[in-house]
């Protein structure tokens, strides 16, 4: 019996989760208000959240590991890593510079190397939203280290 | 009567001109964008809210009908032409819809589609018409522990119809449960599970998991299995979107079958549209007098899958608008949108805000028309959409998905938020976890507790008297039966050996 089983360890995880859960739910001060308190509810759901993944690692000790396709981590590492930055730099670097630069790299990493087009469609996409949302249906983008 | 003079009074309010242009407007957005191979109608939904912001909440939700109705309907030209549909509730069509494209059909397919969509979607909206009143006026009669059973009946639902693995579905609904409940209780002022970090304190908005879930998640997804993805089989479309008169025959029974079963499953909280469309293709096979077509391209198994799950649709509407309480991760977003402006669906929304409630009922109808009108001759521009390379498609869904996301509050945090549950849907598809229990945890968990709180006060803090209350008990009750009658049928098809059985139902949302 090993822990070799992408459901067992995601259980444990589920576990862990649901722990975060409880932590939370305990730590709310109750108001002493009403029949039944803030924290009962978040804490119900705490111990449903443990005890789905104690249920999910027993019960996949027992069967045989899924198939799951090979994962390809250096795109995967990169395009998490793409988008942190790109929410990071959202606001500090504004919309149109976080986001053209965002949509050509996302788009390199995702396995285009149409270098060209693909530099014309960032900055003509996200031209063309800029327009749309800050003009016609005013929605106030961050406008960042551009002088907007 | 009364029913038809507040529709006159919805039609009068959706038919000026200029929301005329929004009704329209919002059938090619939510065709569109629901073409987009990977956008369900949930995140379709997510993506365009934001488009409404800028408007007041009539036309808006003029325009959301047109975006519901547009985004359900989109799907099908994918499933059709390439042979991996985006979505759950496609899934079916491309089984012979794709099948039909390979002979050199694809044209009739996508014109059962439409004609099937508009169908179901007329009947299904007479049927979310008469269904919605009947709610309300069921409504002020129940109370606070009903709407608590109600919403445990959805929960279970959707929990035991969602996937294969049960402890997985109820991981993801106590999850989305307890992530709903997250910041400040509206009841006591409390604040909840923020950890000390003040941004949490108004809560993850619903928006926030779908992006975070279906966008990044799936940008992540497709990223990770990126050698996978290259070879992807597409058929072209030659000829005009037209039936002969023999596959027009055969389609009509398909049709109004699909509508039916389509509308009825839509109504029972929990259950989509997915789940309708497997049933109507189940339906349409035992019936059919040539069963051995099915699987090769037989037009009843696009016919019936695609009116019932656009007849679903409509279905699923009706608890979200009799009773404000939302029965699939699509409506889950629906409900966003009306707590944008401030409302909350349900009866008293019929009282307060009749023009909004009976608008919305009638551009329903006109998006209905609108979509049969301009799906056909369009639909050579929609298939050009499957044209964008799925790189530069990825990067745009995330830059409008960042847009969409930083518009509701302004809030760099919330990028954050979205960003971890991107992560956590990354890991959920990958390991095969349900998500449409999550969102829609997400936002039934403040219901839950206000509710049940409320029922506790009525009943003096004792859970048993409150789950003893008739109408409690016997919606529970429902609930159960509705979990463990599907199990009992998978069972029953694992140990018979009747796949289509055993198989039933384990797909999401």
């Amino acid at each position: 019996m090993t822990l070799r089983h992408p459901d067992a360890i995601g259980g444990l995880a589920v576990v862990a989760l649901g722990v975060v859960v409880l932590a939370g739910a305990l730590t709310t001060p109750d108001a002493q208000f009403g029949v039944v308190g803030p924290a009962v509810l978040p804490s119900v759901f705490g111990i449903l959240v443990v005890l789905s993944g104690l249920w999910l690692t027993a019960v996949s000790l027992r069967a045989d590991p899924p198939v799951i396709e090979a994962l390809d981590a250096r795109p995967l590492t990169l395009a998490v890593t793409a988008v942190a930055l790109y929410f990071a730099a959202f606001v500090p670097l504004g919309f149109i510079v976080s986001s053209v630069a965002f949509f050509f790299g996302l788009s390199w990493i995702l396995g285009s190397r149409a270098v060209l087009r693909d530099a014309v469609a960032s900055v003509g996409f996200v031209l063309a939203l800029y327009v749309l949302f800050e003009r016609l249906l005013t929605v106030d983008l961050p406008g960042g280290v551009l002088p907007l | 009567m009364d029913m038809l003079g507040a529709l006159a009074g919805g039609f009068a309010t959706a038919l000026t001109p200029q929301n005329l242009l929004y009704a329209f407007i919002g059938v090619l957005l939510g065709t569109g964008v629901g073409v987009l191979p990977g956008i369900g109608p949930a995140l379709t939904i997510s993506l365009l809210l934001p488009v409404t912001f800028g408007l007041d909440p009539v036309p808006a939700f003029i325009m959301f009908g047109g975006i519901y109705y547009g985004a359900m309907y989109g799907g099908s030209t994918t499933s059709i032409l390439v042979n991996t549909p985006g979505e759950s509730s496609s899934v079916v069509t491309a089984i012979d819809g794709y099948q039909m494209a390979k002979r050199g059909r694809a044209g009739a397919a996508l014109a059962t589609a439409a004609i099937g969509s508009f169908v179901a979607g007329t009947i299904a909206t007479v049927g979310l018409m008469i269904g919605a009143v009947a709610l309300v006026g069921l409504a002020v009669r129940i109370g606070p522990p009903e709407y608590f059973a109600i919403m445990i009946l959805a929960l279970l639902s959707v929990t035991g119809l969602s996937g294969s693995s049960v402890p997985k579905a109820l991981f993801a609904t106590a999850f989305g449960l307890a992530l709903g409940l997250v910041g400040m209780d509206n009841q006591t002022g409390q604040l909840r599970m923020t950890f000390g970090i003040s941004e949490l304190e108004d809560g993850i908005d619903v928006v926030l998991g779908a992006i975070g879930l279906f966008a990044v998640g799936e940008v992540f997804w497709v990223a990770s299995t990126w050698r996978a993805q290259q070879d992807e089989e597409r058929q072209t479309l030659r000829g005009p979107a037209r039936m002969t008169r023999d596959e027009f025959g055969r389609s009509i029974a398909p049709w109004m079958r699909g509508s039916v079963i389509g509308f009825i499953i839509g109504v029972l909280p929990g259950a989509g549209a997915a789940i309708s469309s497997f049933m109507s293709y189940a339906v349409e096979r035992r019936v059919s007098k040539h069963p051995l077509e099915f699987g090769k391209g037989a037009i009843e198994g696009v016919a019936g899958p695609e009116a019932s799950n656009n007849a679903a649709a409509g279905g699923n509407l009706v608890p979200l608008l009799g009773l404000g309480i939302p029965g699939s991760g699509t409506t889950a977003v629906m409900i966003a949108a009306f707590q944008i402006y401030g409302l909350q669906p349900g009866p008293l929304l019929f009282d307060q805000r009749p023009d909004l409630v009976w608008g919305l009922i009638a551009s329903l109808y006109i998006a209905n028309v609108a979509l049969l009108i301009l799906n056909l001759p369009l639909v050579g521009l929609w298939v050009k959409l499957l044209d964008i390379p799925k790189p530069l498609l990825y990067a745009g869904i995330l830059v409008v998905s960042a847009v969409g996301v930083y518009s509701i509050d302004r809030r760099p945090s919330d990028l954050a938020v979205v960003f971890a549950l991107g992560v956590l849907g990354f890991l959920m598809r990958r390991y095969d976890y349900p998500i449409a229990p999550l969102l829609l945890g997400l936002v039934l968990g403040p219901l839950i507790d206000l509710n049940f709180r409320r029922g506790m006060i009525m009943t003096d803090g004792s859970v048993l008297t409150l789950l003893a209350r008739p109408g409690t008990a016997a919606i529970l009750a429902a609930g159960l039966i509705l979990v463990l009658v599907p199990q009992l049928v998978r069972l029953y098809g694992r140990v018979s050996g009747r796949r289509e059985l055993a198989s039933l139902g384990e797909i999401d949302d």
